[in-house]
Parts: structure tokens; sequence; C-alpha cells
């Protein structure tokens, strides 16, 4: 802001100078009014003098200081003066029309001009980042009319959550808004937004992002809405319109050469029952040379070469590991089509049925990129098709869709949207201006109704998801042109993937290649970006136990086992402590199914609902289905005493995996994300899960608290099947938490004595889990006595006593033990050079006394000083 | 005459890869000549078998590090020369007590810290691993000059992970042991077993240290692990008969696999070395020339190595007990045995053994079938030629099989070279029939037949083999290409012996569906008493359960004729009006229903019956 104040000061007293400089700066106009339009030079009838010899003086002052024709330099009583450096205050700037529009300094300037090599430039000034911390923003508004453009590095976009929505936009972002329309235009090099600061970045292969929005009122009740998002490759050598802008370009090395080889590689979709994968009947190529003459390679002899698959009668196959290469050469001697010079467009045939997965590449190309998967796990060739493609190297990708929103009709809320992508390719050939363009299209849509007439209400969903509905573009590396298909650092995203709803991305992506290291949603209920579970961790004082197991800590903080929350895709995990590694749509890929549920309110604190849950994959037989009852009551909700109640009964068949990255942390560490993988544990189960809480606060000072968490899997399937997928056919976890706290205030002194109570039985679900039978207890008192006017000495006695209840004690499980845990701390706070510092120094003795091996003790020793202003 | 070969038996063990020539196989465009790549395959663990790499409980693998794609680095001990750095690390791995990595000032060294030093190896791949454990010099192995036994890690971590560590890519070290206040002189650190690739070992203490040896204990079997065969001379072209090999499995069977594939060629290297140079007018060529002359080029002469694709063909995968499908005799053969498994999980192989036949029955036995285009359902005839091309050293052949999907039926105009011969029909099976035939031996003889049956599937490829029933366990895969010209709308470039039925047909289950009469009257008359039914199943390939049903006009299911599972063909049904019960139908109108419950989707037909007594 300070640099702001400077730099608008400084204009402002260039312009002071400016008029007080005659003619020697800017033109003075009618009025005195100085301008710096560009006007071209003029004739200066006050210098038509005839004379050879050189002036000395420049002519366009010939007004005010004469002709001289000498040159000699003294400053005896004019004192020297050193030339005004332009730079100091600016440089003049001009519109396209000619206009002046500043005296000042380029901040931001992206151009993009065809036909030329190096045709897109863009630069962010130093300035851009020291000055405006990245973020410029122009606005203006009259009436209902509103509107910013907003440029920045960082800024949070969002147009809806199936096309584009991004906690780190790097671009541009125009938004519109009156009382019935709204609407925003995107626009970003992708590949290379700029550094601020960096050189002017020019390039001939580039990336480019536009989307927009606009969103209609109709009425009271209904808003209609429009999305667009198009990202293509771009080459500034062509010109803009000689092709379809939106379906992108092929980069200059993409199209250096011909296309010499195409390789076709058919696989099992579903490797892991190693049974009816791909199977491959017949295949053919169809060239087409630029007249549009069509050559069919097998017409002609052209034969492709094929590797692997296992022979069966009648075709090839490709079950489990297996694989079909299909290679197409064009330098191959049995080839005797049109030149590969003349190639305009080629065409894949396939006969093909079962499980398959096509993928395709060339020697233009290089990665395998995906084409078609079979739907299903079809294993007997009813799905036998022929299947047709056109080769060509992916060139934009373009989501398109409309919104239609209702609000309180009748009590109706509802929320439509439909998406249709579209992924274009082009067929590489140097020879060729335009090039053939081919596209796949997928769609996405979901629509969910509710209606709430008290004291009923009802909520549906309904939703799918192509597999192939993509909502990236892989952008030009800026050193080669060419795109890397398998690097995601290349791999721009419109949906992001933020699980913790933070403003970081949760992976490393172009545009954010630092990720998000520390990611537990749900975990952060005070916004502190700390994990709730390890509140006095920090990067100067790192904690490595987890609360729940800190001695004093551990008091108030429960273990995560006792949390409770939905999990529709029962993979064992709350649905809204979840992280994975997908973007964030609000329903995954290659889904489609409903959810339904109904249910009624009784008195004002309980609710019951009942549900129905299907849902399935497109690509193969996997499926989640649920029919479930969920109870939620305050059934006590008084000021001293509350009692609430979860249920959730539920019967599932589930074998859709859902793979999580959850935040775990180790004995030893500050905690990182790890893979849990789902061991699809509910493929024909029951499940419940109860939950009771119980709060007391009576009595001053004494507070009682206890949670109940009771779940079980009882499985319907096949007990041989559950054996061999190691999981239990009955699993539980019964766990109880009672908690008692009494404070006595004496004097100034205050003591807290509490006890604590964990008890857990537990057969997880996996048969390489133990079960567990574990009693632990934890008695603690601590004693506050205030000295002087700003110290306190804090003493403390935690006293453990597990008990391991099941004998012999399974391996990796703990013995009976006693822990004592003792502490003593001085505190002092104090004012000092304007800080509040905070003096710690304590001591910490820890003993535990194991039934069969040795005693353990520990020390800690501490002297801490903390600054702060608070 | 048939011979066999065994790969794995006292006179090829698999310790010299089948005792062929040496494998040469190309890895990034470099050759390798060795049978067992990273040295993955155990030869110990049980004789004459060979499976995954097994490390036992007190087998010290570190040194598995220095092989091809494991390193050992220190990365943050700087002030030291690379040359000393790579030779002191080498020495903690390889036995050497006589080096050891040390962190200690020294005269030209002094400010060499020891506080947070990372010792890293990395396997390169995942090997299982129990314990861990280092230690200075003189204190496990005595060696009084360096008398260092008081300079161990004072404290340390230790880190495992079994990916390259990338914790944004959720692959985070693990940290097994943090003792910040070590007072052993040798750190014995058990580990759960499991696989790792990284083992990491930090120091927490600013004191002075060095490690003579880090001894990594190995366990379990290695998780993948691929054998190669020499490439192996079977001394002429030959026909390879079926491959079969006995396989054991440690562990659960369905944790653990091993894929056997196959290649063949006709020269005896697979690899093709190129001498590249610039020709008289200044054009780049590359020359074809032999191993050794490769090796002795200058480097700016040798040309790329690639695949040698004229010569030799891809691997392709073999299954037990099946022919290798080789497109015609050759004389040399190579396989590869990829294993796959877990820690405790694993397979082995005892020996892979094949048949094969020399002189071959023919140098080529090429065949095609015409028409190569036709109607679904449709009876039709087809030609099918198979033209013998060979020396005078071929054995012949006097016996075909051809693979079908139905009956054929009236094979004829059996002849060679024109002349009409005698045969037998040895077989004829719903997937293949047998033609018994005079010997045909001679280089150019051509086999010619007709047949008929109709095609019920896209792709119904006449596959067959040749045997000489001298020695019928070796037959010889017929090559699929032009072997006779059946008249001008035969192109020779397309022969081959798959039919396929027109586009518009693909994808129906179901073909036309036949009744005997449309009103069905069980009055005991012997006219329509009963209703026959018969449809052709198409397109499948196993088995599918299928329904016909009865409903009535209401759309209540009434009976159920039939409820089994069919093959691809006809099908037929016969109803004779009753129900379950035995008791007749009612006289009306009903609706039948064909379900055709298929994995993809359910072809569902239907149409009207009238009962009438």
């Amino acid at each position: 802001m300070f640099k702001f104040l400077v730099f608008v000061t400084s204009v402002f007293a260039a312009g002071i100078l400016a008029q007080e400089s005659g003619t020697r700066l800017g033109t003075v106009k009618r009025g005195g009014r100085v301008s710096f339009e560009p006007t071209g030079p003029g004739v200066l009838f006050d210098a038509l003098d005839p004379v050879i010899r050189k002036w000395y003086v420049p002519q366009e002052l010939y007004a005010e200081y004469g002709w001289d024709a000498r040159s000699y330099s003294n400053y005896a009583t004019q004192l020297y003066q050193r030339y005004v450096s332009t730079s100091l205050e600016g440089d003049y700037f001009y519109d396209i029309y000619g206009n002046y529009l500043m005296r000042g300094w380029l901040i931001y300037d992206w151009r993009q001009e065809n036909p030329q090599p190096f045709g897109s430039t863009l630069r962010k000034s130093g300035r851009f980042s020291s000055w405006f911390s990245n973020l410029l923003i122009a606005s203006d508004h009259k009436g209902q009319y509103h509107y910013a453009i907003t440029i920045g590095n960082q800024i949070r976009s969002s147009l809806t959550p199936m096309t584009f929505s991004k906690p780190l936009f790097d671009g541009l972002q125009w938004d519109f808004m009156s009382d019935k329309y709204s609407g925003t235009i995107l626009m970003s090099r992708i590949n290379e937004p700029g550094v601020s600061g960096a050189n002017l970045s020019q390039q001939t292969d580039n990336t480019n992002l536009i989307g927009g929005r606009i969103e209609v009122q109709v009425g009271d009740f209904v808003k209609v809405g429009g999305t667009f998002v198009n990202s293509h490759q771009a080459y500034t050598q062509m010109e803009s319109f000689g092709g379809d802008m939106l379906k992108g370009a092929l980069t200059g090395p993409q199209n250096f050469s011909s296309v010499e080889r195409i390789q076709i590689r058919i696989s099992d979709d579903s490797p892991e029952d190693g049974d009816g994968g791909g199977a491959l009947f017949a295949s053919d190529i169809v060239i087409y040379n630029r007249d549009g003459i069509q050559t069919r390679g097998s017409e002609i002899g052209f034969r492709p070469l094929i590797e692997g698959g296992f022979q069966r009668s009648g075709y090839l196959a490709a079950n489990g590991s297996e694989q079909i290469v299909i290679s197409y050469n064009f330098t191959d001697r049995s080839y005797a089509g049109p030149d590969v010079s003349d190639i305009e467009r080629a065409v894949i045939e396939l006969v093909i049925a079962n499980d398959y997965m096509v993928e395709i590449a060339s020697d233009r190309q290089g990665t395998f990129l995906l084409l078609a998967r079979a739907s299903g796990n079809v294993k007997d060739n009813s799905n036998q098709r022929v299947v047709a493609f056109d080769y060509g190297i992916p060139t934009a990708n373009q989501i398109a869709g409309f919104t239609f929103e209702v609000d309180d009709l009748s009590g109706f809320r509802s929320y439509l949207e439909v998406n249709v992508n579209h992924q274009f390719r082009q067929y590489p050939n140097p020879n060729l201006i335009r090039h053939f363009v081919s596209d796949s299209e997928a769609t996405a849509w979901l629509l969910n109704i509710s209606r709430t007439e008290f004291p009923y209400y009802t909520f549906a969903e309904f939703f799918s998801v192509n597999p192939n509905y993509a909502t990236h573009m892989y952008t030009v590396d800026r050193n080669s042109g060419m795109v890397d298909f398998e690097n995601r650092f290349f791999r721009y995203e419109f949906v992001d993937d933020n699980d913790d709803q933070d403003r970081l991305p949760d992976w490393r992506r172009k545009g954010w290649e630092s990720g998000d290291r520390e990611v537990f949603p749900g975990w952060d209920e005070n916004n502190d970006f700390i994990s709730d579970f390890n509140q006095n961790d920090n990067e100067d004082s790192p904690n490595l136990i987890p609360d729940y197991e800190e001695p004093f800590l551990r008091f108030h903080t429960d273990r995560p086992e006792f949390l409770y929350g939905i999990d529709m895709n029962h993979n064992g995990t709350i649905d809204r402590f979840e992280n994975d590694e997908l973007a964030d749509l609000p329903y995954p890929r290659d889904l489609r199914g409903y959810n339904l549920n109904s249910g009624l309110h009784i008195g004002s604190n309980t609710r019951f609902t009942l549900g129905r849950l299907r849902s399935e994959s497109f690509t193969s037989d996997q499926h989640n289905n649920a029919d479930y009852l969920t109870i939620i009551s305050g059934l006590v909700d008084r000021r001293y005493l509350s009692l609430r109640l979860f249920q959730d009964l539920r019967k599932v068949k589930d074998t859709i995996p859902n793979d999580l990255f959850q935040w775990i942390q180790s004995a030893n560490t500050r905690g990182s994300t790890r893979l849990v993988s789902d061991l699809v544990a509910a493929t024909d189960t029951w499940i419940n899960t109860t939950w009771i809480g119980l709060e007391l606060n009576g009595k001053p000072g004494l507070r009682m608290e206890s949670k109940l968490k009771w779940q079980f899997y009882n499985q319907l399937g096949d007990r041989v099947k559950l054996a061999l997928r190691g999981l239990r056919s009955r699993s539980k976890f019964l766990g109880v938490v009672n908690k008692i706290e009494y404070l006595i205030n004496f004097r100034k002194s205050v003591l807290i004595t509490r006890w604590k109570g964990e008890y857990i039985d537990e057969s997880p679900i996996s048969t390489d889990m133990p079960i567990r039978r574990e009693f632990d207890q934890f008695f603690s008192a601590l004693m506050r006595l205030p000295i002087l006017r700003s110290s306190f000495i804090e003493c403390g006695v935690e006293y453990e006593r597990f008990s391991q209840l099941r004998t012999p004690t399974p391996g990796g499980l703990s013995d009976d033990f006693r822990g004592l845990v003792s502490t003593a701390q001085l505190s002092n706070v104090s004012e000092y050079q304007g800080y509040r510092l905070t003096t710690t120094i304590g001591m910490e003795v820890a003993r535990r006394n194991f039934e069969f091996t040795e005693v353990e003790t520990r020390t800690r020793g501490f002297v801490a000083v903390y600054a702060g202003v608070e | 005459m048939v011979r066999v070969f065994t790969i794995g038996n006292e006179k090829s063990p698999w310790e010299q890869g089948g005792g062929g020539i040496d494998p040469e196989i190309l890895f990034s465009g470099k050759v390798d000549t060795t049978n067992t790549p990273e040295d993955a395959i155990g030869f110990l663990n049980k004789p004459g078998w060979i499976g995954p790499r097994f490390f036992e409980l007190k087998e010290n693998i570190a040194s598995r590090v220095l092989l091809d794609g494991g390193y050992i680095r220190s990365p943050n001990s700087l002030q030291m020369s690379s040359s000393v750095l790579r030779l002191q690390l080498e020495g903690t791995v390889n036995g050497n007590h006589s080096v050891a990595f040390e962190r200690k000032p020294t005269l030209l060294n002094p400010d060499a810290n020891a506080r947070g030093i990372w010792l890293i190896l990395d396997f390169g791949r995942l090997v299982g691993i129990h314990r861990v454990r280092f230690y200075p010099r003189n204190t496990l192995v005595e060696s009084p000059g360096t008398p260092n036994q008081n300079d161990f890690l004072r404290g340390y971590e230790l880190w495992i992970n079994d990916r390259p560590t990338n914790t944004a890519q959720n692959a985070p070290d693990q940290l097994v042991e943090r003792n910040e206040k070590n007072e052993a002189a040798v750190v014995d650190i058990h580990v759960e077993p499991q696989y790792v690739r990284l083992v990491k070992v930090r120091s927490l203490s600013v004191t002075p240290f060095e490690i003579d040896e880090i001894e990594i204990y190995g366990t379990g079997y290695l998780n993948d692990a691929q054998y190669i065969t020499d490439v192996l001379d079977l001394g002429g072209p030959a026909t390879i008969g079926r491959v079969r090999w006995i396989e054991e499995t440690v562990g659960q069977p369905e944790f653990s696999g091993v894929s056997v594939k196959a290649r063949t060629g006709i020269d005896d290297t697979p690899v093709l070395y190129q001498r590249s140079g610039v020709g008289e007018f200044g054009e780049s060529f590359l020359l074809e020339v032999s191993g050794r002359d490769y090796h002795e080029l200058d480097q700016v002469n040798k040309g790329p190595i690639v695949h040698d694709e004229g010569n030799w063909g891809q691997w392709k995968s073999v299954e037990q007990e099946t022919q290798l499908t080789s497109p015609r005799p050759r004389r040399y053969v190579q396989f590869r045995l990829d294993f796959s498994g877990g820690i405790f999980d694993s397979r082995q192989v005892d020996f892979l053994t094949f048949d094969y036949l020399q002189p071959p029955i023919a140098d080529t036995l090429r065949a095609e079938v015409y028409p190569r285009l036709a109607k679904a359902e449709e009876r039709a005839t087809f030609h099918y030629a198979v033209l013998l091309r060979g020396n005078d050293v071929v054995k012949g052949y006097d016996r075909l099989e051809v693979d079908t999907n139905i009956r054929v039926e009236k094979i004829r105009n059996v002849r060679v070279n024109g002349e009409l011969v005698d045969f037998t029909v040895e077989e004829n099976e719903t997937n293949y029939f047998t033609l018994g035939l005079p010997l045909i031996r001679g280089d150019k003889d051509l086999l010619e037949f007709t047949f008929d049956l109709p095609i019920f599937r896209f792709g119904s490829t006449f596959s067959g083999r040749a045997f000489n029933s001298q020695w019928p366990s070796v037959p010889q895969i017929l090559e699929s290409g032009n072997a006779a010209s059946f008249g001008p709308d035969d192109d020779d470039d397309l022969a081959s012996l798959a039919v396929a039925i027109p586009e518009a047909q693909v994808g129906k289950l179901v073909g036309r569906i036949l009744f005997s009469t449309s009103v069905l009257t069980p009055n005991g008359d012997g006219v329509n008493d009963e209703v026959d039914i018969f449809f052709n199943l198409l397109q499948l390939t196993r088995a599918t359960p299928i329904i016909f049903e009865i409903y009535d006009l209401a759309g209540r299911l009434v009976h159920k004729v039939s409820e089994d599972e069919h093959r691809i063909g006809p099908v037929a049904y016969r109803w004779d009006g009753r129900l379950r019960s035995g008791l007749l139908l009612l006289p009306g109108t009903y609706i039948w229903a064909l379900r055709v419950q298929a994995d993809a989707f359910e072809e569902v037909h239907q149409g009207m019956i009238a009962i009438a007594y």
C-alpha cells in the first residue's frame, strides 16, 4: 500500500513538473494542457533557417533557446543539472487507437499474435508481486450493474463443481453481475501463466484456457445457467482462424514429421480376475489421403504386426496381465498405400469383445492414451462389436453444459447440471495446413431434488459420470514444445483435488507443483490448519505424540475410532474425513446411480431416515447398493445434561473399492498421508453403527462425559471366499469412554482431578489384525498455584493403568503395564520490548512398569520462551 | 523323428540357461546376456528348481544395492571427494572390514559434521527384510589397526520405504526406530518382515562416528523375477509341439503366478547390430554386422541395436500343454519365465519341456478359406486350401484337423494338386473335424476340399493343424495366408482362415426363431399336439443362461418351458402345452418370451402363441 501511495504521488508530481516545463515535455495544447498523444514529428516553422552548420540545441527548443550554433558548457553560475531519466517516473503508454493512456509502469501484459513465431507473449513485471502482491483488480459499477476484472496468481475460481473449480487459478477472471444476470469469463495461458519479475515469456507453442458461465434468474424461483470451459494447444505460426481455435492445434514439434507407426494396445480392463479380457477378432486400417481417397489396409495387403495375446478359437485373448499390441508400420515393405506425407486421416477398425481396454500410441506421441473401455465385465463375447476410431494427438478438451436450479417452489428445491465433454484430436502431417479433427464425447450429469413439509422430508440424487469425462488438459512443455502425457506436472486440472477445502490443492499438478503436505479433512474443526488430534504440534516445536496418547492431553482427546459419521461408500472411513487423489467432482467418475431417502422429524430433536442407494460402474460389474435406516436424536438437551444418539443400520452390497490417502500419525512422526486400501468388506453385509454420547454438568466444577460406539459387520457371503480374502465373517468395534473431571478452587489455587476409562473390544474386519480387548484408565491431578504477580507453578501427576484383557497377549499388542507421569512447571508471563513473553521451565519424569519386561523411565527437562503480542 | 527338449534337468540345467547360445536381451538400447536379470532367480532354495530368489534369515543382502538399479549414497556428506565417499560407502556393504564410512574431523576436513548425515541404501527393487545391523570397526570383527569401537552412532533413526521417497505422492518414509541416546556399539534392529526398496539411516548425534558395515538381513521371496533361457538351437527347422512344465506353489496360490513366453527365430541372435555410415553421396545408412564386429567398431560407427524383427518373432505367451503359435518351423527357440508373488507366496518351476519334430512336417503350410464373408445362420459352402512348401526332407502330413464352431456337413471334392483323392472323415465334432488323407509332402502340393456349414459369429476361424500319423504328438499349425486362387473375387491380399459376417449382423445373440406351429392343439390327435421351437444362438463364446417362458395376456408368468445354459449354435425346445404340474394350459392366447441372459445385456424376444383343444 505504501508503495502504491508513493507511485501515485510520484505520478501526480510528474504531472505537475510537466506543466511547469513548457514545451520541453509533451505538447502544450489549448488551455495549457500538456499532451503526450502520438502525432509524429511535424514541421518546425521556427527553425527553418537555411544553414549548414550543425545545431547544438534541439531545434524543437528553438522558441525557448534560439539558435545556438556553439557548444560551450560553463556551469559556474548555472549549476549543472543531470538529465532526468524517463525510467524514474515510468514510460508512456498508448492504446491500440493511439490514445495516450498514462505515464507509468507496465504491470501485466498478455498478447497473442498470429501468425508469427513466439507469438504468445506474457509478462508480469516485478511490481506485479512487489507492489500488488500478485493481484490486480479493475472494477466499475453503476446502479445494479457491476463488473470486475481480476488478474492474479492464486484466485479462488469456480464455475460449477463439475466443470471448473480451482483453489488457485492463475489467470484473468472477468465477472459481471446485475439483478437478473451474472456472468464470468476466465482466461489463462495455462502452460506458462507467467512469473512476476521473470523475463518476458515468448512462446510459439502454448496451451490456453478460456471459460465462462452465465446465469439468468427466471422469475422468482428458477435460475438457468450455462457453462463453458475450453483448453487447447495453440501454435502461433498458424493463422488463428486457419482452423477452429477451440479445437486446438498441433504444436510445432508434434507436427514436425509424418506419422510412421500407429500402435494399438488391447488389455484386460479387469485384470484381477485373469479371465474374459479383451478379445480381438479382427483389425483393419482405413487411410485417407489429402484428396479424400480411401484405402483399406486389408485390401492392399497391409497387415499389422500383432504381438501378445492367447490364441483362442477365432480370436486373440488378452486375459489378466496379457496385452495385445497391434502395430501398423507405414515404413513396412508391405505398405503400398498413400505416401505418409499425403495421409490426412487414419481410421482403425477393431472387432473386439469382452472386457477390453483399448489404448493408442504413435511415433509422434510415444505414450499410450486410453481410447475405449468395455462396459461391464463381459466374458461371453455378447458385446462383440466393431470399434472404429481416428488416430490423432489430443489438441483440446472442452466442456459445455447447463444448470437448472429451482429454489423453494412449492417446497421443492432442485439442481440439475448436465455437461458434455469433447476431447479433440488431430492427425499430424507437416504438409497439411488444416488437420483432420476427430473427437470423443463423454457426459456427466446430476440431479438433486429435495422437499420438506414438516415433519416429513425427502431427498433424491441421481447422477451419472462417464469414465471418459475428462476435466484436465496436458500442457505444452515450453522448452520442447512437446506434450508429455505421462507427466502429472504438465497436467492442468479444471477441477482440483482439495478434500480439506483449504486454499491449496492436495495434489501436485501443473500450476501447483508442491502439493499439500497436510491433508486431514474434518480434523481441523477449529480452523487453525493443525490436526485436532495433534493440536500442540507446529513447525518450530514438533510434537510426535498424538494428543489421545499424550499424558494430560489425552483426557480431552479421544481416539479417531470413536468418531461417528456417515460412510456411504462403505470403505470403513467416515465420508467427511476422506482424502483421495481424485478431482473433487460431486460424484466419482465411472459411476451412475441414485440415492433416495425420506423420513420424518419426531419432535424437534429426533429424525428418522429411510433410504436406498443404488450405484454401479460403467466399465465393470462393480456396484454399491445399500438400504439404510438412520436415527439422529438429541434425546435430552438440557443445560446440565445432554444425551445424543446416532444410529445407522444398513444392508450393503458394495464391490467398489474406494482407496484413500489418510492422515496417519505413526509412532514418532508428526503424521503424513498414507495409502489406506479399501478392503471391500461389505460385499453382502449387514452393518450397524450406534453412537451414544452423554454429558453431565451438574455440580459446579464437576463434569462427566461418556461415549459409546458400537459397530458390527455381519457378513452374509460365502465363508470360504471371505477367508480367502482375509476377512472375518463377523467383526465389531465396541468402544466406551468415560470421563470425570472435578475442579476445586481454593483461594487463588486450582486443583483439578480427573479420571478417564477407555474400553475397547474390537474384532477387526481384516484377519491380519489381532482381536483387541483392552481397558486403559488414567487418573490425574493438576495443581495450579499462582506466585507473585504473573507467575504460576503447576504440578501434575498422571497414573495410567493398562489392562490387557486377552490371554495370551496377541502379537503386536501391549501387555499389562502401570505408568506414572509426574511434571512440574513454572510459567511466567512478562511484558518485554513490546512483546508479551511467556516463559516455561519444567521437568517431566515418566515411568512405565510392564508386567513382563523391564521398567522404562523417561525424563524431560525444558526451558522455553514464547513471544507474542496478545 | 520326435525329440524332447527339457530345460531344468541334469543335461540342461537351469543354471546353464538350457545349454544353448547365451541370451541377448535388449534393455533400453543395451544388450544383456544373463539368464537371470537383476540376479533375481534362486537356484539353491530347491535344487533343480527355479523361482524368485529366496533369502534366508541369516543372509546379509546389503551388497545387492551395488547391483544395477541400486545404489548407496550419503547426499549430505559434504566436504568429501566423491571418489573417497563412494569408496567408503561401498565399503560398508561389501564385507570389507578395513574400509568404513567415516564422519570425523580430519586435517583435510576439519569441519566434517556428523549430525543429520543420511546413509541411503536403494535396492532398486523390492526385497524382503527383517533385520538391520550396523557397527563401527573393531567390534564384531577384530581389527586392532583401527580400534574405533567407540565411534559408533550415538543417536540414529532407521527409516524404510517400499517406493522412492515422495511425501507428496503418498510414499513417505516409515520410521522404524529412533534412538537419540544410543549406547550400543552394535546396533541391531528388528524390522517386521516386509518388502522395502529403501533403507535409510540418519545420524542424530553431533559425535563423530563411523560405520564399518551396515548389514541388512533378507527374508522371503522376491516379488518378481525373470528367467530367460539361452537361445536353444534345435539343429535345424523343427515343428515344436506342446510345451509343458512342472510348477509348484509356495503359500497361497492366489498371490503368486508364473507366465511362460516363447519366441522363435531363424538365426542365432534376436538382436540386430548395426553399423552406421555415410554413403558416397552423403546419405546415411545402417548395415547389419555381427555382435563381435559391432563391439570392435568405433563409437561413431556404432548404430542402434534393435530387435531383429525380420528373423525373430515377438514374445508370445504360452499356456500349459499348448503348442507354440510359431508361424513356421524354425531352428532357434527361446523361453522366458516371469514370476510374480509375495514375500511368502511364490511359484517354483522344476523343468520345462517340449516335443519337436525334425525335419518338420513342412517348411510352411499356408491355408485359406473362401468365401470370407457369409450371412449369419445361412448354410454356406466353403472352400479350403492348404499349400505345402518344403524341400525333400520334410515329413509331410496325412491328417488334417480343422476348427469349427458347429459340426460341418458334406465334406467333398478333396483334391491334391487338382486330382480327387480318397479321404476319410475321422472325426466330426461340434468344434472340429479331422480328415484322413494320403501322405502329402511334395513342395507346392495343394490340398483343396469343400464343406458346408452355417456361420454364427463374426470372426469364425477355421484354424487347423496338420499331422503325420507316424508322429501324431507334434502337429504343425496352419499358417493363415494365400494358398490358392478361388476365382476372380478371391483377392490374394485378403486371404485368411477367418470368415466374417456382415457388420449389420454383429451384436445379435439370437437369429430367426422358428415355431412348428402358431396354434398348439394338445388334444392327442397327433396334429400340433406339441410345438417345436428352433433358433440359433449367435456370437457367444461361452454357455449362457437362456429362458423360454409363457405369460398370459395380463403379463403373469404362467410357465417356464426351459431354463438352461446353451452354447453358440442351434437350440431346439419342444412344449406340449402342459404346466409343470402336468395340467394342460387353458385354451387361449399367450405370450412367449425368450430371454438370453448374456453378460453384456439381456436379449429378449417375444411373440404370441395360441392354445386350442
